[in-house]
Order: C-alpha cells, then structure tokens, then sequence
C-alpha cells in the first residue's frame, strides 16, 4: 500500500487554557475525498490549518506525503509547496490582477519563467471557467469568482494534496453551486482532498468519506453516504438531524445540540434506538431501513 | 500710500465682505426675504467700501465708514432678533391638538360648533383639511395658534420643529462669526500693517536669495525623508521580528529619540558626531539629512509597524501556504499592501520634515546653505523690512505643505473608498 497523503496521530491543539483538540487520528490516501463535519466550535478549521501547519500542535505527529511536519527541523515551505488551501476568505491578493495572483508563487517557489506560469495559470482559469478575466482585480469580481480564483491559484502549483476550509461558507447561495462544481471535477480527477464543510449534499454526493467531530473529537468517521444516511452514534444523529431539517426542530428542543441523556423522557437506550419513530422524520417507506434520514431541499 | 499698498490692506477687508455676501446666501441662514436683502447690501456696501477708498480716497471717512459699519450692525442684530423672536415663539405655542385640546374628534365638534369664520386656511388641525368646507375655526383651539403665527411661524410649524431650530440655532452662529469680523475688520489699524508687513522694500533685499533658499529647504527635507524612511522601514521590521534583541533595540531607539526635541538631535550630530568618530564632515546636507531623519524615523516607524500589521493575517496564510517564505511574503504581499496604508501617515512626515529644517541653522550655515527660516530671520534683522520677509517666507512654506496635506487627504478618500 502506498504511503498515505495525510497521516495525522495523536493530534493536540490548545490556545492557552483551552484545548480544541484532543487527540485526533486521520489518514488520507491519495485519491481520497474526506469531507470533515460538525458543529461549530469543534475543531474542524484547526483541524485543518494543523495539517498546514498554519497552527503549531501541541502534541503529536502529522504527516505529509511521507514528510513530518511536526519535526522542528523540516522545511515547511518546501512541502506546503505540494499543499495547497482555499480559505473562507478566498484571501486573494488585492493589489495584484488574477493573473498575477495566480503566477506569483509560480514564479517565487516553482522558479518558472513568467511564460509558462502564464500559460499553466490560463489553464487552470480555464478549468474554473474565468479564462475571461485574467486581467481583472480581485475587487471586481463577485465572491464565487473570487473563490475559484483561489482555487486557480492553489492548483497552479500542481499539489498532492488540496485543503478546503469551509469554501462556500462565505458566498451567496446562488453561487455556491459554481465553487461546488469545480471542486466536484477535482475530486473526480482524482485529487486528494481535505474540505471542512457544511454542504452535506456536496459531502455526500463527491466524499468518499465523512468524519464527523465534536468538542475536538472525532466522534465518527465512515463512507459518506452511510455517515449522512444512516449516521451511527446519537450525537451525529442529532447534528444531522438539526443540520438537514432545520424548520423541523421542536420548540422543546431549542438548544438541545446535545443527545438526550439518562433521566431525560426522550432518552431512548442504545438498544431500541433502530426502531426509533416520532420528532418529524419522514420516508419511512422508501425501503432503506429505519431510522434512514434522508437529505431534504433545505 | 500706493495703490498696491492699499490693495494689500484692503484684501481682508474685501475678504470679510465677501464671507458676509456668501453667508447672506446660503439657504437657511436667513429666512425672511427683507433680512436676506438686508445682508446682502450690507456686503455689497463693505465690498465697494475699499474699492472706492482706492479710486478716490478723498472720500469722508467718517460718511463710508458709517453707512457699512451701520448696516452691518443692524443686519447681523436684526438676525439676532429674529432668531430669538423665533424661539421665543416656539416655547410659548400650545403643545397642539393632542396636548390642551384634547381629541381630534372634540376639536373638530368645536371647529363645526363655533361657526366663525376665520379659517386662515393653513390646514394646522390633522383633521383640518376635513373641515375646510365648514370654514369653521374653533376660537379657543386655533387662538393662540394665530398668535404664534403672527409671530411669523408658518403652516404645519410643529412638524418641523427641529429643523427650524437647527436653522435657528445656525443663523445665531453665522450672526455671531459675521459680528466678529465685522468688528475686526475695523478695529485693525489697517495702514499700520501695511507699513510694517506688506512693504515692497521689506522683501527687496531678501528677494534674491529667496529661491535659492526654498530650494536648500527641499534639498534638506529630501534627503531627510530618504534617511527616515529607510531607517524606519528597518526599525519597523525590527520591532516586528521573532528575535528579543532586534525587538528590544528597536523599541529603546524609537522611545529614545521620539522623546528628544529635535534641536538637540541635529545639535548632537552636528557635533558630536565628528567629534566622536574623528572625522569632519563637511557637507551641511548629509549632516542636516542625518540629524533630521534619525529624529523622524523614530516616529516613521511606528507608522511603518502599524501599516504592516494592518495587512490582515489572511494574507500572510494564503501567502504562506502557497509555499513562499517569510521574507518572500513581506516583500511580494505585506510590503505593497502596507505601502498604500502607510501612505497619508508618511505624507504627513514630509510636511513635519519641511518644517524641522528650521532647525538646521545651528549647524552654522554659510550663506549659500541658508534655508527659509534662517532668511527669515536675517531679513528681520534689516532696517526697513519690518515683518514683511516672514509672510513672504511663510508663503514659501505654505506653497510645499498645503498641496502635500491636500493630497494626503484626497489619498485617505480614494483609499476609504477602495477599502469598502
């Protein structure tokens, strides 16, 4: 087996007094589309910007493509070479025209001659569909050109490996869709990819694997459609169930992010939790076992 | 007296009537057209006053300073008047309809009831219009309405009540400046001052070395910036280091020589420096460079800093992810954004430059190294040239710092609109 593209083992990550992470352990073979999911708060952006090293860990071994970028010694410039990210933010850089941003770092880390950076950035707009405004500035264009831009500039590097933090977060929901079908052509080039994210049809339709965390945990991990279709533990349950069908939540359970717990009248012991009915679920009929919850049109 | 002098001491005299004629214009200032007239002659009259005294200053004195003086007095107090007449008015009306009267339904009853019919036809009531067919005024409802609009109130005053005390409050304030001035302007021993500050002789003798010296005094602030803005782009990058040390003497250098006036700075280098390296420097602008831009990096740099750390971190991820190294991102993304940040703040410098080079006179300056100040105050020294340099002088100054502060502030507004 080849060796994995992200391995990452005994991950700890606390800002002062608090700790955000508290013992991870990922692996990413190449190919893979992991889609990291959870509530807000859990780790999942430190997570990510860990694996970048754009955090310090407190504790424990991360590994890219072979290399440990936890040792004090490595040269981290010369593997987040192979590393690319898109942020929220997109971050582009202002004062320069896309097709500067997108050559800039050619030109610095890759060493190549202004040419072929510029051919190499016009076929990777191209892939993004922005092959038209190579001369623009970033302010003007809209938040889901700015992101695939981004992306552009991220792929000009050629990486190994692509990080996604929450990309779509930040954009209008008609755009969404162009960012989601770039990354989705990515995926099915055979890119590995890393995404934080909260679209869970995308997560569902492109991942090949879902991990779910919580308060700096992984609480499951498993293929995407099983995760999201039929999430195994109480707690994924309940984020899925509030995530996907957020009108459905009850006025009694407002707040309630955590799953019932002995004592509570709802609380339903492990044992009896398949044949669980009730608190708005709909499609029982549709033959893939109980408990199934399907992905509504939010 | 000449022509040219008296031009010279009337041109702030014409200069307040002018202010008085824009003020007399501005909507809102004066509200009653016979007040506005009023103002406007007054500022006519003041503005003819030195044109006329010019073309034939035989006139009586006394018959051209009374008419303006007179007319002004009167227009600025009868704006006054007016103004307080207004808000006198304002507190003494009946708080309206909902306040003493009581319901609309009742005031309307009585309007019906009272059968007068005296309806000024300003529609005051809110349901007044309604009513306008019975042509019916309630005497006790609308009679002391009638008598704030004697005053001089207008229809639907109550609605507008802020903004007519704002335009109040503001006639007040123009009354008052008009008032100063008009005061100044005759209380200022006008010829005196052309004697003693607006004299062609003044100036005759400085004048040939008036451009020499403005250019000494760029020469100076040039080299100056140069020093300071390097020296303060590297104190800048040292206070922003990993390293304590770097961050440590940076910190001591910029607190030391931002807490020392800047006549001892150019002072020690001047002198301490040659003596402690042994060596002489000869040139006036190096040292002059030197002193004052040790003195301004101190200050350069914590402007520099906070332009660096302006650049939002964002940058400096993206940057760093895409491989490029620390010093590869400060030059390619921090330094260029930081630049435009750092712009007004570093203009400003230059107009501070400009004026510390008054201060390299201690350096002992031949003739040929003389800057503005310096020229000055020899220029005060000859007989006859009363304070006359100075203004020239100041102009001199004002022709280098005004277009600089116009043009920080036009680059604030473009980068205040790039931003959002």
């Amino acid at each position: 087996m080849s060796q994995p593209v992200v391995e990452i083992r005994g991950l700890h990550k606390s800002f002062g007094e608090r700790e955000v992470l508290r013992g991870i352990d990922l692996r990413v073979d190449a190919g893979d589309v992991v889609c990291v999911i959870g509530p807000s708060g859990s780790g999942k952006s430190t997570l990510l910007r860990c694996t970048n090293l754009l955090e310090q860990p407190t504790a424990g071994t991360i590994k890219l493509l072979g290399v440990d970028v936890t040792d004090p010694d490595v040269d981290i410039d010369r593997v987040r070479a192979h590393v690319g990210m898109v942020f929220q933010a997109f971050n582009l850089f202002p004062h320069m025209t896309v097709l500067g941003n997108i050559t800039l770092a050619q030109r610095k880390v890759l060493g190549r001659s202004k040419a072929e950076a510029t051919e190499v950035a016009l076929r990777n707009l191209e892939h993004v569909g922005l092959a038209d405004r190579a001369d623009a500035y970033p302010a003007q264009l809209s938040g889901g050109q700015q992101q695939r831009v981004a992306i552009a500039r991220a792929l000009s590097m050629d990486p190994a490996l692509m990080l996604f933090d929450e990309p779509t977060s930040a954009l209008d929901p008609e755009l969404v869709g162009d960012v989601l079908a770039v990354m989705r052509d990515l995926a099915q080039s055979g890119m590995t990819m890393m995404v934080v994210t909260h679209e869970m049809a995308f997560a569902r339709d492109v991942g090949d694997r879902v991990v779910f965390m919580d308060e700096g945990e992984i609480i499951e991990q498993g293929p995407a459609a099983q995760l999201i279709g039929n999430p195994q533990t109480e707690r994924a349950r309940v984020f899925l169930h509030r995530v996907l069908h957020p009108t459905d939540v009850d006025d009694s359970e407002l707040g309630q992010t955590e799953p019932p717990q002995p004592g509570d009248p709802d609380y339903v012991a492990p044992a009896a939790q398949s044949s669980r009915s009730g608190r708005g679920r709909h499609g029982d009929g549709d033959g893939t076992g109980s408990g199934h919850v399907p992905l509504g049109v939010r | 007296m000449t022509t040219a002098n008296l031009a010279w001491i009337y041109s702030p005299w014409m200069a307040v009537s002018l202010t008085a004629l824009v003020l007399a214009f501005r909507p809102g200032v004066f509200k009653s057209p016979r007040l506005r007239s009023l103002a406007s002659a007054t500022a006519v009259i003041l503005l003819a006053y030195p044109i006329g005294v010019l073309v034939a200053p035989t006139w009586t004195v006394l018959t051209v300073w009374v008419l303006p003086g007179g007319l002004a007095a009167v227009s600025v107090a009868l704006a006054l008047v007016e103004t307080f007449a207004l808000l006198r008015a304002r507190r003494a009306a009946p708080s309206g309809l909902d306040g003493g009267q009581g319901s609309a339904a009742a005031v309307l009853a009585r309007r019906r009831d009272s059968g007068s019919a005296t309806m000024t036809g300003r529609g005051t009531a809110a349901g007044g219009n309604l009513v306008a067919s019975d042509a019916a005024a309630s005497t006790t409802g609308t009679g002391a309405t009638d008598a704030a609009a004697g005053l001089g109130g207008t229809a639907g005053r109550r609605r507008l009540r802020p903004r007519e005390r704002t335009s109040a409050v503001r006639g007040v304030q123009y009354g008052v400046l008009l008032g100063v001035l008009v005061v100044l302007a005759f209380a200022i021993d006008w010829p005196r001052i052309s004697d003693q500050m607006f004299t062609i002789e003044g100036i005759r003798e400085a004048a040939p070395r008036i451009i020499p010296d403005f250019l000494n005094t760029l020469k100076y602030t040039l080299g100056a910036f140069c020093v300071s803005l390097s020296l303060g782009l590297i104190l800048a990058l040292m206070k922003l280091s990993q390293a304590k040390l770097y961050r440590a003497l940076a910190t001591t250098y910029i607190e030391f020589f931002r807490g020392l006036p800047a006549l001892i700075v150019v002072f020690a280098v001047a002198y301490g420096i040659p003596m402690a390296l042994g060596v002489n420097i000869p040139s006036i602008s190096l040292k002059a460079a030197v002193a004052l831009g040790c003195v301004s990096a101190a200050y350069m740099a914590e402007s520099i800093r906070a332009g660096i750390q302006a650049v939002p971190d964002g940058q400096i991820e993206a940057s760093r992810s895409l491989g490029m190294t620390h010093s590869q991102t400060l030059q390619s993304v921090v330094i260029p954004q930081a630049f435009r940040i750092v712009l007004p703040p570093v203009t400003n410098e230059i107009i501070l430059l400009t004026k510390d080079t008054s201060l390299v006179y201690v350096m002992g300056l031949t003739v040929h190294e003389w800057e503005l100040s310096k020229l000055a105050r020899e220029t005060l020294k000859v007989p006859h040239g009363g304070l006359t340099a100075l203004f020239a002088i100041s102009a001199c100054y004002l022709i280098i710092t005004l277009p600089l502060g116009f043009l920080v502030r036009r680059m604030e507004k473009d980068f205040g609109k790039a931003k959002s």
